[in-house]
């Protein structure tokens, strides 16, 4: 059965550039309809990205996808692009300058700086490097990686934020993920309404994004319950999270809600 | 392999996809990162480089302040010519560039449907070299021309690449811009240019260009200097234009219609013998031949023609003959006569001779011809030069007195269309939108078999283009040495400041270094752009890194001007020539006379469409720029300008949305409704109306003013005829 980490490495591949092999790995039976499943799951885990559940826990988590996406999404994603379709979609969509341009960078749907670098245009939105790319590039080398080149450009890209998140979890860092993954994925409304222009080959697309934004939904949800029983923490860090879940919860609200049991 | 190895790969965490508790433990979330960052904890990397805006022609130097990576900072360079400390708001705002959103990223290819897709550079060299090798087998090498505006790198490599494929074609972006002006100013001085010594002159005249508008900063300091020293400024503009403040006098001259004015200005002198005469007899040549054919260009004449009562052309004229020689015309650069109408040739020719007549020619307060320093000859083994190409450029044949270092590049349309141009390459140059009719170039284009543009944004050339090649942004490239004439000239440098922002971007030596090896010209691009940039230098005593460490700018003390040096004129007679014999050549007056312009607005509702800088904007080049096009929509600058009388008869009121229609054609915007405008013009600022839709924030803002332009071409001089056109303008709605 697939872990969460695996889950979100499965998604950043989705969103990057793979080799051909790794694809035809990815898509190919039963990968594929094990991250599925595990996407399923996340959508409805109570206690979201947290220690790998019991065998009945999981069995509680009967819900199909077709509560949570759109029947096309749920079409979409059971039925992955190929690679030379993967390669194609990115060609026209994942390259930018272009009127169909969809690059999947944090940036480029945010306020450059809000201070903590200033510049000329620190309150422009929509441009490479403003300061969540920053940020990702300072978390990566705290934690002693490097940004790979490719994503020089964007350290914010959504293929390495789902990484990230996958390291996260896979190093036990449960509660830095759950973190990280409601501060990051806020941007993936926005993207989402820029998919929703590109027509019906962005399908695949928008289901991911839908999966994340549910994840990051169920997180709030969880987040709140787990608060409930801890209390608040004090200092800097808990009100940073209070901040972010404010935003969560407002989220939350414009997502469409389901009726699983 | 395990089950897990494929969903364990990490692009960060290799294949092991996990970090040891130290690394968990450096975690950190998004609010104590940027609480870390604001209180100044952050332990911050700081560098400098120097700099050249690229946001006009200016290229004022800079110093450039990176913080992590990211620029911080623009700080004006004092020692830089033009740019004297001071930057203006284009050059803070179009900084910006490098992280647009709208940046390409990738070499991109047009499929069968037309639209673009990401290729990778080897496949983009080999099949634009296989189309090149393709069309000089078939058509020979006169069949691929380029078209560029302009940059230190850029108009090396462009040059070299296409002698390498051995094309003359090599065309600036002067047809749209000071192709008129200069090539007229050759015929009568033999150097395209000069400068006016605003600052110390008793009295200026501005025709068309305004200092305030398009700014260089260094000029605008002159013009504050003039004011401070009592100069009389004088502003020859159908438009009033932002000049003003720093001027005396705005002359509402009918648009076109400046050779009347300075025939007039000419024949008030001659007539009233209030020229040089000493200075005349010594450096001129024909000069009887013109005061005789202009005998009957009176000012009663010229009052018909500019709208302008004689009296002031009279008064202006005697005030010149009293200020010379501290007085000259100023030499303009766009505007009026670089390439507007029929007559802008003719027009500086004219400008020309009437400085000649106040005798200010390297007299203190007049026309200067400043010197300026240039490379030396560089190690033919390492930079070897290219045979110069056997063919003359094209267009050379039909507009004789065009100057060839900038070639006449809109005839490249019509040879396109009969098929003797079957390759094109732009670099930092958007024709299709600005230089002619947008429809008629893309018709034209669309003939060709291969098109390639270079840019750093979807320009609309970009969007005809075949092959669109990814340019890095000015702050991501050293660029080869940059030599500025002036009073004291100098050298300067434009630097990396940041690194490259998209890695699959690549700067203009490495793209024409590649493609020339893909087409099998390599041999000539064997070395670096910073190993040129220093054997440059070093044939003038300096070396980059001496550059480098000297902030960027070095100037040449030894070589700085002097008033009152005799002028060798450069010219096939060695005079000033009042008569030109390659004008008449040409299908010209030997002397300048009046020559219509093509066009001319019959009233009632026609107007003629007149262009025009607005000091946050440079062309269509800087409207994708956010926060330069915030001005534009605070102030509601895209309105086009129209005089309060012809409204008020027109029933159209301040705001009105109107629509403005010929037969190239009909579009929408709104009014500014004022006194500050000739009846006869209608203003279109020259930034907007882009249609380019993947500029997301200058799609669809204002109209473009070359859409209204129909396709021509000066005689002789080759301009491009911008302003020859007429529009009529009602009321949307009505």
């Amino acid at each position: 059965m697939m872990e969460s980490d695996e889950m979100f490495a499965v998604l950043s591949a989705c969103f990057a550039p793979v080799e051909r092999d790794e694809w035809a790995q990815l898509t190919a039976q039963p990968v594929w309809a094990g991250f599925l499943d595990a996407a399923r799951r996340a959508l409805q885990d109570d206690d979201a990205l947290g220690e790998p559940a019991s065998p009945i826990s999981r069995a509680r988590m009967r819900c199909p996808l077709q509560d949570f996406l759109s029947a096309g999404e749920v079409k979409a994603l059971f039925a992955p692009p190929t690679y030379d379709e993967k390669r194609a979609f990115a060609a026209r969509h994942f390259t930018g300058g272009l009127p169909d341009s969809a690059v999947p960078v944090e940036s480029l749907y945010a306020t450059w700086s809000n201070g903590a670098l200033p510049s000329p245009f620190s309150r422009c939105a929509g441009m490479y490097q403003g300061d969540s790319a920053r940020y990702m590039k300072d978390l990566v080398e705290r934690m002693g990686m490097d940004v790979p080149p490719q994503f020089a450009a964007c350290p914010d890209h959504l293929a390495l934020e789902l990484d990230l998140a996958a390291v996260l979890l896979r190093s036990g860092a449960r509660d830095a993920a759950r973190q990280f993954l409601s501060e990051r994925l806020a941007w993936l409304t926005a993207y989402r309404m820029r998919l929703l222009t590109l027509g019906a080959d962005a399908g695949f697309y928008i289901g991911l994004v839908d999966v994340l934004v549910g994840i990051r939904t169920q997180l709030a949800s969880g987040a709140d319950a787990v608060e409930a029983r801890a209390g608040r923490r004090a200092g800097t860090e808990a009100e940073t999270e209070v901040e972010a879940k404010a935003e969560v919860v407002a989220a939350s609200n414009t997502n469409r809600s389901h009726t699983c049991i | 392999m395990s089950e897990h190895a494929i969903t364990r790969r990490s692009f960060l965490a290799g294949s092991a996809g996990a970090v040891g508790l130290a690394a968990t433990a450096g975690y950190m979330g998004f609010g104590a990162w940027e609480q870390a960052h604001a209180a100044g904890g952050w332990r911050r990397e700081v560098t400098t480089a120097h700099s050249l805006c690229n946001s006009c022609s200016s290229k004022c130097g800079f110093t450039g302040y990176v913080e992590d990576g990211r620029l911080t900072k623009m700080i004006g360079d004092v020692d830089h010519p033009y740019c004297e400390g001071t930057l203006c708001a284009r050059g803070y705002g179009y900084a910006s560039i490098a992280y647009s959103e709208d940046r390409l990223t990738d070499p991109l290819k047009k499929n069968d449907k037309g639209e673009f897709e990401a290729i990778s550079w080897e496949q983009a060299y080999s099949e634009i070299a296989e189309k090149v090798k393709a069309i000089i087998s078939s058509n020979g090498p006169e069949a691929l021309a380029m078209v560029q505006d302009p940059r230190p790198s850029g108009s090396y490599y462009t040059k070299r690449f296409m002698q390498a494929l051995g094309s003359a074609n090599v065309y600036t972006h002067g047809a749209a811009c000071n192709l008129s002006k200069n090539s007229g100013f050759t015929q009568a001085i033999g150097a395209g240019d000069y400068a006016s010594d605003v600052a110390n002159s008793k009295m200026t005249m501005f025709i068309g260009r305004s200092y305030a508008d398009a700014i260089r900063p260094s000029s605008v300091h002159d013009l504050q200097r003039a004011r401070e020293n009592g100069a009389y400024i004088v502003l020859v503009d159908p438009r009033c234009n932002n000049t003003i403040t720093l001027a005396d006098e705005w002359v509402p001259i009918n648009p076109g219609t400046d050779l009347a004015l300075v025939l007039a200005m000419s024949n008030v002198l001659i007539k009233n013998g209030l020229y040089d005469k000493d200075f005349v007899a010594e450096n001129g040549i024909g000069f009887d031949e013109w005061a005789a054919a202009i005998a009957d260009h009176t000012p009663q004449w010229a009052e018909g023609i500019t709208g302008i009562p004689a009296s002031t052309i009279e008064r202006l004229a005697v005030r010149f003959a009293e200020c010379a020689p501290a007085a000259s015309i100023e030499p303009s650069w766009r505007g009026a006569f670089g390439c507007s109408y029929a007559n802008s040739g003719e027009t500086a020719r004219a400008i020309c001779l009437f400085n000649t007549l106040l005798g200010c020619w390297n007299q203190k307060g007049g026309a200067l011809f400043l010197p300026s320093v240039s490379a030396g000859e560089v190690d033919a083994e390492k930079f070897p030069a290219v045979p110069k190409p056997e063919g003359k450029i094209l267009g050379s044949e039909e507009y004789p007195l065009a100057l060839s270092s900038m070639g006449v590049n809109v005839i490249l349309a019509d040879k396109a269309r009969e098929g003797a141009v079957k390759g094109l390459f732009f670099y930092n140059s958007n024709m299709a939108a600005g230089y002619a009719n947008p429809d008629y170039l893309a018709e034209s284009f669309s003939n060709l078999d291969l098109m390639v543009a270079i840019d750093v944004q979807m320009s609309e050339t970009c969007m005809l283009a075949d092959y669109v090649l990814p340019d890095t942004s000015y702050l991501e490239r050293l660029e080869l040495p940059e030599f500025v004439g002036g009073k004291v000239p100098a050298v300067t440098l434009r630097d990396r400041v940041i690194e490259k922002v998209h890695p699959n971007t690549k700067p203009v030596d490495e793209i024409f270094s590649e493609l020339a090896e893909a087409c099998g010209v390599g041999e000539y691009f064997q070395f670096t752009v910073d190993e040129l940039a220093d054997a440059q230098l070093r044939t003038v005593g300096l070396s980059l890194e001496g550059l480098r460490q000297a902030g960027g700018t070095a100037r040449f003390p030894e070589k700085e001007y002097s008033y009152g040096a005799a002028v060798k004129w450069k010219t096939p007679t060695g005079k000033v020539q009042f008569t030109s014999e390659a004008c008449e050549k040409a299908g010209l007056s030997p002397v300048p006379v009046w020559v219509d312009p093509q066009t001319k607005p019959a009233g009632g509702n026609q107007f003629r469409v007149i262009g025009g800088k607005q000091a946050i904007h440079t062309h269509t080049q800087t409207a994708n720029i956010e926060p330069l096009m915030e001005i534009t929509k605070k102030y509601n600058l895209e309105r086009v300008w129209m005089n309060a009388d012809k409204a008020a008869q027109l029933g159209i009121a301040d705001g009105d949305e109107v629509e403005v229609s010929n037969e190239e054609h009909t579009g929408r915007v709104r009014v500014k409704v004022t006194q500050r405008i000739n009846p006869e013009a209608l203003y279109v600022p020259s930034h907007y109306g882009c249609t380019s839709p993947d500029q997301h924030t200058a799609y669809n803002v204002g109209l473009r003013q070359m859409d209204f332009v129909p396709f021509s071409i000066e005689p002789g001089y080759g301009g491009a005829c911008t302003q020859e056109a007429i529009v009529t303008v009602k009321k949307a709605g009505a």
